[in-house]
């Protein structure tokens, strides 16, 4: 669905990402970890065609510089990390900004846009919400708003940059769980960003790991999370648990030198 | 709790979402505004005129109504030829005006933008002058609002271009503080032309200077078409505006192109600017007052914003226009001194709270 071929972006001619490879398949969940500054927002940006890069980067088979912006919104939708959210507009009138590649330049939503945006609101479960307005919703609210507006492209591939971000553990979990079920439903293509390694590996068949714009590892979930590649690339040790009801946990810990620190109070009890 | 709850249906049926439009309930009282404030102002001047008398002889003028007007020759041709032209010319500016500024408040995603306060105006202004100045004058007069659109365009253009090239670019001030600088900057040149071309501009062109007070039914046909194809544009644009809220890159990432909608909508409203500025002189701040309290009223959707912004922004000017010859009598007021006598302090509330925000 989305090849990248030595995909490199600069920006004010600092190289962000020196070359990237990547082949996601139709229906799959990837998603890019790596340290803050590592390069994924980046990449996500240049596969929804907002930075100019070199190398290639195929969808469903054609170059993106060669697909318009209006036809690349009907297939790419892109959920930005920290989306700006006009706290007047309403929720309904937020998702329907969703329908916008179908609509012609000067034209006006039809029957059938106000109808799907209908129908995607009430699948996020914000039917009830959908005359607030953003300003008076939570953030988990707000999340599921973004995402209604994306789900109302119609797009085969949803690029997710860190959609938990601020979330508690609960909301995290209902918003990663409902794009997974639109994905399999829809057979949607994902790629997402994601900072908690232990819901990356949880909901993402495959993860690829970048530190200062390079791959570094690229695989399943359990051949990038280990103790090792971890270890060297986020500078922090980790302990890595095997769930055996599934999944993998990413365990931090504190460094040796901390916890022995003559004189500190010790906060732990073992 | 969020969850697939429903079998997908066809897509031809389920119910619909019922997006913001303008509410009648907005709607029509805007429209009484607009109509109150063009009756007070043709009942308002030296010689009266008794409401009755005039509602009929307007009623006479109107297709399908047989009444017979009781006005005597004289006071019909008071209100037709100097108390309505400059009504509607009131009316047609204020609208302009008030538009131009929502759609640049809109553009700029900025909420002090302003045709006065960007530079469109005095720009629009210079150019008229540079025309006036500079031809034969019947020749010169044709030339004025193509000159004048020119110039509003350049004006915004500057201050768009210095503001970015500041430090800090984005800050919703720097865009103002730089819009400011041009406009003093294109006034003092135009002044000074002015000034070197005294005997071209006494007498045919006081409108520089005269606000409306030397106005007739030709200068409502010369910026009539203007004013019709500029608000059309913004009209067709409110979608689009509220698009732009989002910021450009989602904008671009929603498949259209936020440049695109940034270059139509300036150079629709550096166009309405500019025919009002032709006739007016230079007012400020209506775009300002009015865009805002409409959203106070009805909300932010520019699918409520735009419409009322011209129905009340007419209101306003021609209500302002009443105050400017008033006020005074037997003399005159610069209606721009009106309209920044209860825009600046308005000016001043605004740039409170958006500083509040920040």
């Amino acid at each position: 669905m989305i090849t990248l071929r030595g995909l490199s972006v600069e920006l004010e001619g600092t190289p962000i990402l020196p070359g990237i490879d990547l082949i996601v398949e139709q229906g799959s969940w990837t998603s890019v970890i790596g340290p803050n500054g590592s390069g994924k927002t980046t990449l996500l940006r240049a596969v929804a065609g907002l930075v100019h890069f070199s190398g290639e980067v195929l969808v469903a088979g054609a170059q993106l510089d060669s697909i318009n912006r209006k036809e690349l919104a009907k297939i790419i939708a892109y959920v930005p990390q920290h989306p700006v959210f006009p706290s007047e507009m309403r929720v309904q009138d937020y998702a329907l900004l969703g329908r916008t590649p179908y609509i012609a330049y000067l034209g006006t939503e039809s029957r059938s846009d106000l109808r799907l945006v209908a129908r995607v609101l009430e699948q996020v479960g914000l039917e009830p919400l959908a005359r607030r307005t953003l300003g008076s919703l939570s953030g988990g609210e707000l999340q599921r708003a973004i995402l209604a507006r994306a789900l109302a492209q119609e797009a085969r591939v949803l690029l997710l940059d860190e959609p938990t971000t601020g979330m508690d553990i609960g909301h995290q979990q209902q918003t990663l769980e409902l794009v997974d079920s639109l994905r399999a439903k829809r057979d949607l293509t994902v790629i997402s960003a994601i900072h908690d390694l232990t819901m990356a590996g949880r909901f993402s068949e495959r993860l690829l790991l970048i530190d200062s714009g390079r791959a570094c590892a690229l695989g399943p979930p359990h051949t990038v999370l280990t103790e090792e590649l971890l270890g060297e690339h986020y500078g922090a040790p980790v302990k890595i648990v095997d769930d055996p009801a599934g999944g993998i946990v990413v365990i931090p810990l504190r460094s040796r030198a901390s916890i022995q620190e003559p004189g500190q109070p010790a906060f732990e009890s073992d | 709790m969020i969850s697939l709850r429903q079998a997908e249906r066809p897509a031809s049926e389920g119910p619909v979402i019922a997006p913001t439009v303008l509410p009648a309930r907005f709607l029509i009282p805007a429209l009484v505004c607009m109509f109150g404030a063009v009756a007070a102002a043709a009942l308002t001047g030296p010689v009266r005129l008794s409401a009755g008398q005039v509602m009929a002889e307007i009623a006479a003028h109107l297709p399908f109504i047989e009444v017979r007007s009781q006005l005597s020759e004289r006071d019909a041709a008071i209100l037709w030829q100097l108390r309505m032209p400059r009504v509607v010319l009131a009316a047609l500016v204020g609208a302009m005006l008030s538009a131009s500024g929502a759609a640049y408040q809109g553009v700029f995603n900025n909420p002090l933008a302003d045709p006065y306060l960007l530079g469109a105006a005095s720009g629009a202004a210079l150019g008229a002058t540079l025309a006036i100045a500079g031809g034969d004058q019947e020749y010169a007069r044709s030339f004025v609002p193509v000159a004048a659109f020119a110039g509003a365009l350049l004006g915004v253009g500057m201050a768009y271009v210095l503001a970015r090239s500041a430090r800090g670019g984005s800050s919703t001030v720097t865009l103002i503080l730089a819009g400011v600088a041009v406009a003093s900057f294109l006034t003092a040149i135009q002044t000074f032309v002015q000034q070197r071309n005294q005997e071209t501009f006494r007498g045919v062109y006081r409108w520089i200077l005269g606000g409306l007070a030397t106005s007739g039914w030709r200068e409502v046909l010369l910026i009539l078409p203007y004013v019709a194809a500029s608000s059309a544009a913004l009209l067709l644009h409110r979608r689009l505006l509220d698009l732009m809220s989002v910021g450009d890159s989602e904008t671009e990432s929603l498949g259209i192109r936020a440049s695109r909608v940034r270059l139509w909508v300036i150079a629709a409203a550096s166009l309405g600017t500019a025919a009002a500025v032709s006739v007016s002189g230079l007012i400020g701040f209506v775009g300002i007052i009015v865009p805002h309290s409409v959203r106070l009223i009805a909300g932010t959707s520019y699918r409520t914003v735009l419409p009322l912004a011209l129905i009340l922004g007419a209101a306003f000017l021609v209500l302002a226009d009443v105050l400017a010859r008033t006020v005074i009598s037997p003399a005159e007021l610069p209606i721009g001194v009106v309209t920044a006598f209860f825009g600046a302090p308005f000016f001043a509330i605004l740039l409170r709270s958006t500083a509040r925000e920040r």
